[in-house]
């Protein structure tokens, strides 16, 4: 049995009659709509993200991969991303803060992050951030000195951006599971530093 | 601008993170839908993205900042699987008034 919201909201049922019918014509399976949820509900989140950038901090060997290549690289955690084709890690230092959008929809690493916030899909967030990033991260609670350099990255269903947050100091030899909660979901968006 | 942030505490799981992954149930069984129908090959990801993308860009035209994020999602799925014929015309609106009718 799926979880339908049972009220007469026409889009809730639109969205049931579609799922039903695709269902009805074998199509889709409905274990895979009900795992897929699950999966995405429960299993993605930021506390991926956080490994993959404790992992780069404390392994230079590891962070040379992400930066080459960031799916292979996550791949040797397991992690993924479904719908990309290319993950481009962008590294913060003391000079340059990414940040990340998609002035489109809403692109975003799934497979490291979880699903986006509201914030991100705005209109506001997706049309200023390319336009005043400076303005739009300090808003956000980032502010940045003028001698660092800002750079935004736009998302496409192809290539989606992972910001790899600076370390902070007083972590040395903390194992990686401790830097990990270092590692806030905000810092791999680019909106936090 | 004031966007809605988020608990600025450690990463943590998406249940615990104060954040709810969809502010509505259909709006998960939606996105669901389209991961198992792209899974499926029933349709291609970067169609329906085209067809999301074009979607909020008129939204963005007609009323901006109404955050209605899922709607032209939904429409954008409904549209492609229309066109590609997985659905009939009228179809979906069929399905749904009988749902209406048995709820």
């Amino acid at each position: 049995m799926t979880d339908h919201d049972h009220d007469h909201d026409p889009r809730a049922l639109r969205a049931e009659a579609l799922e039903a019918i695709l269902i009805e014509r074998g199509l889709v399976d409905p274990a895979v709509i009900d795992s897929t949820l699950d999966y995405f509900e429960n299993d993605l989140g930021p506390m991926l993200g956080a490994q993959v950038v404790a992992k780069a901090w404390a392994d230079p060997a590891f962070k040379r991969r992400l930066l080459d290549d960031g799916l292979g690289a996550i791949a040797e955690l397991g992690l993924g991303g479904p719908q990309v084709d290319h993950l481009v890690v962008v590294e913060n230092t003391p000079d340059v803060h990414n940040v990340v959008v998609c002035t489109l929809c809403s692109c975003y690493p799934w497979g490291l992050l979880g699903l986006p916030p509201a914030w991100y899909k705005s209109l506001a967030y997706r049309s200023r951030v390319v336009r005043e990033p400076r303005n739009v991260l300090a808003e956000m609670g980032c502010e940045l000195p003028d001698d660092i350099e800002v750079r935004v990255w736009d998302s496409s269903a192809e290539v989606r951006y992972f910001v790899l947050p600076e370390r902070p100091n007083g972590t040395d030899g903390l194992p990686e599971d401790v830097l990990a909660e270092h590692v806030h979901r905000d810092q791999m968006i680019g909106v936090a530093r | 601008m004031t966007p809605e942030l988020d608990l600025d505490g450690p990463a943590a799981p998406p249940r615990s993170n104060g954040e709810l992954s969809f502010e509505h149930p259909w709006q998960g069984r939606l996105f669901a839908t389209t991961m198992a129908a792209c899974d499926a090959d029933l349709i291609d990801y970067a169609d329906f993205r085209d067809r999301l993308i074009a979607g909020i860009a008129e939204r963005d035209r007609r009323e901006p900042e109404a955050g209605d994020y899922w709607s032209a999602w939904q429409d954008a799925l409904e549209a492609l699987m229309l066109d590609i014929g997985l659905v009939e015309p009228g179809e979906i609106d069929r399905q749904a008034i009988e749902f209406s009718q048995h709820h």
